[in-house]
């Protein structure tokens, strides 16, 4: 029995549905909003703004302190990535205790991020207990206000990062070298393979493919996840110095009340995060290529 | 002549007696159709009102003085129903913005006063106190000045936060100083700083990590300074230079008392800095809403603890005077029972129910039918003095909260806790204000309006 060719379409119809009302009304809504100045009341009229919203972010010194704040924190991916093979190497050659290491490397990931928050933003006072230790160990000249001062805010932030997402990088790359034929490792190794010829020749060009996810997922969230972060351990402060694209967003919408405002900040960061989303799509199958070769 | 006669005579009566309905319908108007107290709450029928509010986050123990003061409300009109809804701070505006839009949600809400509550009334959220309360209500509620606006008032205050600096007696004592005579003028102030910190302990404490703490002491104790009235202030939303020597006289004052802060301002929040006071490491501390429930647990820890008015340096005549702001209540523009709405807050500001507010919270009730008698520490009635004195207002409920956002909480990070320099500071304040009235043009024609109703 032949099917028409609309009957697929039929089929598929509802669950199309769904996913229009659940992503495209929203994404719609946010880009009509960003073309206009958007009345808070029923009683005043909402007017077309035109790009005028657009002209705007891109002219207000506080939005290009947020992009160039993402993209800073751009920094933590490469630092992510490496870190997360090193240890997963290290793991899969299965030392003592890795058991236990897994789990530990890997509870940092699963802790809510206010908590987190919270905890860092204490730890890191300028009388917190990461000082206070740097100055009973006779290294009081390091000691900084890691999250009160405009130089060591964003890094502080950048720190707490790196130390809660890398437990998803290693379990990424253990699962991935879990899956890789021993007899790659055996013959590398029966050829002379030291630890380090072994890294840079067997194991990272087989978790390519996990990388690529990897290390997209992360410029994503750095992008578009990291409002908690900042929202929980400074507020965009001190000075507005650790503001991101997100809270700009936020501040605009709930603070300011200009939600064109913010939609135009939000469509710009919907289309960035679409760009790397295809470079996610891209890279993944340039990994696959280069590790099943 | 006969005819016209009568005709005039039955033409005369029948006037007479048109008059008399009128003045009978009239009369039977007002005495069961006044506003607010005086309104018959039972021709309604059944009503249930929803009133959405911010609870204990913003006078910690007013949600059981709520909750008795709608039952004692509900048994006198058994025919309402009133239901609270809690709402998130953080997002209080919006929520509000999305109930406005939806035309749903409360028939009355809680509101901050100043442009808080008449960003609401600008929006046609919300309807003005002389349409659901009588003039006698209104009238021993000072605070509804802070919302007049084209001749009505826009909120309606429960009570009064109070901004004094507080001091620790015995740190004062400690360094030499006369704890009973606290300093008034900023000379004097900048000697006891001085003397506190020579005694080894911190003069002043605030945490700006959270930013409020650059709002309540710019607002309360340096920008009032400048002002004898706040149309001079809202004139300098619409088209004021922020960096013109007026506006950056109080900066310098601020940078003067940088050395008497804290070291870690920008790592702690303003709670954390409350609490280093509290627990007796700082001698002075800014005070904020709640003020008194803080003196009233140091006092019972056996702390002697002491007011005062921010120390003076302006020329305006509001300098030397305690800041204060009424927070109440507004009712909603679609509310189906907007008198039903007036009549309930009406009856919060009853004699009983202002005692009881007091007793239970400790803050003060605004409405002159609360007998200040009442108070019984030496704190509050040194405070309520002041207030009887003058009623100033808190300058932040003058200007848009992005001035306050990314002007004030950015410049006292940056004076006390990083190197801006005042000129930076008064920029910062400058740019920011250029761009909301960029932004914010239909806003602007009301701070425009606004001006001319103070």
């Amino acid at each position: 029995m032949r099917l028409s060719r609309g009957a697929p379409w039929l089929y598929a119809a509802p669950m199309l549905a769904l996913i229009g009302a659940v992503f495209a009304y929203p994404v719609v809504t946010l880009v009509k909003y960003s073309l206009e100045n958007v009345s808070t009341s029923p009683y005043v009229p909402t007017t077309y703004a035109g790009l005028s919203n657009f002209r705007y972010i891109f002219s207000d010194s506080l939005f290009r302190t947020a992009l160039g704040n993402n993209i800073k924190l751009f920094l933590c991916v490469p630092i992510l990535a490496v870190l997360a093979v090193l240890v997963s190497a290290i793991l899969f050659d299965r030392p003592r205790g890795w058991r236990a290491y897994r789990t530990v490397l890997f509870v940092p990931y699963i802790l809510s991020i206010p908590v987190v928050g919270v905890v860092f933003g204490t730890l890191f006072q300028l009388n917190g207990t990461a000082n206070t230790i740097l100055r009973h160990a006779g290294l009081g000249a390091l000691a900084q206000d890691w999250l009160g001062s405009t130089a060591w805010a964003l890094p502080t932030i950048m720190f707490v990062i790196v130390w809660k997402e890398l437990g998803f990088g290693i379990i990424l790359c253990l699962a991935r070298l879990a899956s890789v034929d021993e007899q790659l490792f055996e013959a590398a190794k029966v050829d002379g393979a030291g630890w380090w010829r072994l890294l840079r020749h067997v194991t990272v060009p087989q978790l390519l493919p996990a990388l690529a996810f990897y290390v997209v997922v992360e410029l994503i969230t750095m992008l578009s996840w990291v409002f908690a972060y900042v929202y929980v351990m400074t507020l965009g402060g001190p000075q507005n110095s650790t503001v991101v694209s997100e809270y700009y967003i936020y501040q605009a919408f709930f603070q300011n009340s200009v939600a064109g405002v913010g939609a135009a900040a939000g469509v710009t960061l919907l289309g960035v995060v679409s760009l790397f989303i295809l470079l996610r799509v891209w890279m993944g199958r340039r990994a696959a290529l280069v590790a099943y070769d | 002549m006969k005819r016209p006669m009568r005709t005039a005579l039955a033409t005369i009566a029948l006037c007479a007696l048109a008059a008399l309905l009128f003045a009978v319908a009239a009369t039977a108007r007002t005495s069961s159709g006044g506003l607010g107290s005086q309104y018959d709450v039972s021709k309604d029928g059944k009503v249930t009102l929803t009133l959405w509010w911010l609870g204990d986050q913003e006078v910690p123990g007013i949600e059981k003085w709520m909750k008795e003061t709608i039952a004692k409300y509900q048994a006198l009109h058994p025919n309402v129903t009133i239901k609270t809804v809690i709402d998130p701070t953080d997002t209080w505006t919006q929520t509000q913005q999305t109930a406005c839009k939806a035309k749903s949600g409360a028939d009355l809400w809680y509101n901050w006063s100043g442009t808080w509550s008449l960003e609401q009334a600008w929006s046609g959220c919300t309807v003005p106190n002389e349409v659901v309360l009588s003039p006698a209500d209104i009238s021993t509620v000072p605070n509804v000045g802070e919302t007049r606006w084209q001749g009505k008032t826009w909120d309606y205050p429960l009570y009064r936060f109070v901004y004094p600096v507080v001091y620790n007696k015995a740190l004062f004592k400690k360094a030499g100083l006369d704890p009973n005579r606290p300093p008034t003028t900023w000379a004097a102030f900048l000697g006891a700083s001085q003397k506190l910190k020579a005694s080894g302990v911190t003069p002043i404490v605030v945490g700006l990590k959270d930013g409020f703490g650059g709002e309540i002491l710019g607002s309360a104790t340096f920008q009032k300074q400048l002002y004898s009235s706040y149309k001079g202030l809202v004139q300098m939303v619409i088209n004021g230079n922020f960096t013109s020597p007026t506006w950056t006289s109080w900066i310098t004052k601020l940078a003067q008392l940088k050395p008497y802060f804290n070291n870690d301002v920008n790592s702690i929040t303003f709670g954390e800095g409350l609490g280093r006071f509290q627990n007796g490491t700082a001698a002075m501390v800014f005070g904020t809403p709640g003020v008194q429930a803080t003196i009233a647990d140091m006092t019972k820890a056996g702390k002697q603890v002491g007011v005062m008015k921010p120390p003076v340096f302006g020329s305006g005549s509001y300098a030397n005077s305690l800041v204060n702001t009424g927070n109440g209540f507004q009712v909603t523009s679609w509310s189906k029972h907007k008198e039903v709405a007036g009549s309930f807050m009406a009856f919060m500001h009853t004699t009983e129910r202002l005692n009881a507010l007091y007793a239970q919270t400790g803050n003060f009730p605004a409405d002159t039918r609360w007998n200040p008698s009442q108070a019984k520490s030496a704190t509050d009635r040194a405070m309520l003095g002041w207030l009887k004195d003058k009623n100033v207002n808190y300058p932040a409920n003058y200007y848009p909260t992005d001035l306050d956002v990314n002007g004030n909480f950015v410049v006292f990070q940056g004076i006390l806790g990083g190197k801006m320099t005042v000129a930076q500071a008064a920029k910062t304040y400058q740019d920011v204000i250029t761009k909301w009235r960029k932004l914010h043009a239909a806003d602007l024609r009301n701070y425009l309006a606004w001006v001319s109703s103070l």
